[in-house]
């Protein structure tokens, strides 16, 4: 059963330091979710705090109203840390024995047929693996696991072109096939836009964005016009700006698009996923969040 | 055997296998009588002493590193994230240690109850039955100081520095609270036997208990 996933007021505080800051969002049921932000901005803190490993020092996020450092929740959520931990004194069968030992819904049988059609030998130990085929290995006992939510913390890192297609393409089969909700954090931009129906955008400890990249990428367009057409204001005729590009004579704006005549001194385009990410990570102008999706 | 334990007892395969070594070597010295193994134990002194070499070995060798690899590693963030409570997987992995630490304990003291003849020259230990509950006191001590140096540590060296030096100091902490540092008390009677297993053993549980508090409720941070 497909899980709807909630966070309200999430913040985690490291000694002074807040390493997120009032998270609020709510991820319905069987969405792909991608997860961005510049190194450092709280990702990993996001995804350890939804996945049980980290407290919360303020705020809830809640699967199905349950609170998911509760013991209740730890079956329903599956989750690859970043630097994908495996026992490496274990063949690959016996990880497979572990992910079946600890979880009453494994499906044992399914995992071994796709690590193997992965080409990755069973009977090898942990430590003969290479970087990517252990990142395969933690994925597949995660899929496994059956989880209504699957948490990857940069899955994509170490594959290799060939690998990332198949990659996504098992979590665009697995989501269709359980409805289950994936939320994962990359860097590959171009590739969460083509499988990610959502996005999670944060910056410095806070979401800044959030909402379905549809909506997202239409809701933005990239204005290019005379220098002295930008105000400054923070504003392009009706447009919120979210960031501003000024050379001698020309001005690249993007702006979050209202259904508003432009000054005809602009020249307008669409967007793609990739410019309205890195529009909101550049933030060279303060704007309010976006409301969740 | 549940799955899990199973898996526990494959991943501490090697170390159980030196366990046994260590029994075998102990057992094998102890039927021997030569002068030649008498005078190399004579002055090897404390390095081969069983009521140093057995609490280390499964203190600082086997338990230290136990918890801490696992934080060191992040396979802690494996174990939680599975369906099976902190407390399950934590009992079912440090179980073999423990295990393997008192059927040691035991089996040298039958060892050495059943080859030594008492007042038989060049036997080189001594001690039989009547010494496993002290024995087993404290491996256990040692066990436990280095579950919970491996705990509240997470890394493996400082681990094990901090069990060997735990060890070497704990126990002379834990009998001068108990006798207030009167080193001439020797209890009588069949008290006698017990009556270390009864100081070493409590602080074990409390650490063993401090250990699995730091693991299921602090770590990861």
């Amino acid at each position: 059963m497909a899980a709807a996933l909630d966070a309200v007021g999430l913040g985690k505080r490291y000694g002074r330091r807040w390493g997120l800051r009032d998270c609020t969002f709510a991820v319905p049921p069987g969405r792909v979710v991608a997860l961005v932000g510049a190194n450092g901005s709280g990702k990993t803190t996001l995804l350890r705090t939804i996945a049980g490993l980290t407290r919360p020092t303020t705020g809830a996020v809640r699967i199905d109203g349950v609170p998911t450092h509760r013991r209740e929740a730890l079956s329903r959520i599956a989750y690859v840390g970043q630097a994908k931990p495996l026992y490496s004194g274990f063949t690959v069968a016996e990880m497979v024995r572990f992910g079946a030992a600890t979880n009453p819904a494994f499906d044992e049988h399914g995992t071994a047929d796709r690590l193997r059609t992965f080409g990755i030998p069973l009977d090898r130990t942990v430590r003969r693996l290479s970087g990517g085929q252990r990142t395969q290995v933690a994925i597949a006992l995660a899929l496994g696991k059956r989880a209504d939510v699957v948490l990857l913390d940069e899955p994509m890192a170490d594959l290799d072109p060939l690998a990332r297609t198949a990659l996504l393409g098992e979590l665009m089969a697995t989501v269709d096939e359980r409805g289950c909700t994936v939320l994962l954090s990359s860097h590959a931009l171009t590739e969460l836009a083509d499988v990610c129906d959502a996005l999670l955008l944060v910056n410095d400890g806070t979401l800044q964005v959030s909402g379905l990249i549809d909506d997202l990428v239409g809701g933005h367009r990239l204005l290019v016009g005379p220098v002295e057409a930008y105000s400054g204001s923070g504003r392009v005729g009706a447009h919120p700006v979210v960031s501003v590009r000024t050379t001698e004579r020309q001005a690249t704006v993007l702006v979050r698009w209202v259904d508003e005549p432009v000054d005809p001194r602009w020249a307008v385009h669409d967007v793609t996923l990739t410019d309205v990410v890195l529009a909101h990570l550049r933030g060279s102008v303060d704007v309010a969040p976006l409301v969740p999706a | 055997m549940s799955g899990l334990g199973y898996l526990s007892w494959r991943r501490q395969r090697w170390m159980v296998l030196a366990a046994l070594a260590l029994v075998a070597f102990y057992a094998c010295t102890a039927a021997v009588r030569s002068p030649l193994l008498a005078g190399m134990v004579m002055r090897a002194g404390a390095f081969v002493e069983p009521g140093l070499v057995l609490p280390l070995f499964f203190g600082a060798c086997w338990a230290a590193p136990l918890l801490a690899r696992e934080q060191q590693h992040g396979t802690v963030d494996l174990a939680y994230t599975q369906s099976v409570s902190r407390l399950a997987w934590l009992v079912a992995w440090v179980a073999p240690v423990l295990v393997a630490a008192v059927a040691a304990a035991v089996a040298i003291s039958v060892a050495f109850e059943l080859l030594i003849e008492p007042g038989e020259s060049y036997a080189v230990w001594y001690g039989g039955l009547a010494e496993a509950p002290a024995r087993i006191g404290y491996v256990l001590l040692a066990v436990s100081i280095g579950l919970f140096a491996g705990a509240v540590i997470g890394r493996t060296v400082p681990a094990v520095a901090a069990t060997v030096a735990g060890f070497l100091t704990l126990p002379y902490a834990v009998r001068i609270a108990v006798v207030g540092g009167d080193f001439r008390v020797e209890p009588a009677g069949w008290w006698k036997y017990w009556f270390d297993l009864v100081p070493t053993g409590g602080t074990a549980a409390v650490l063993l208990v401090a250990a699995a508090v730091q693991m299921t409720r602090r770590v990861p941070a």
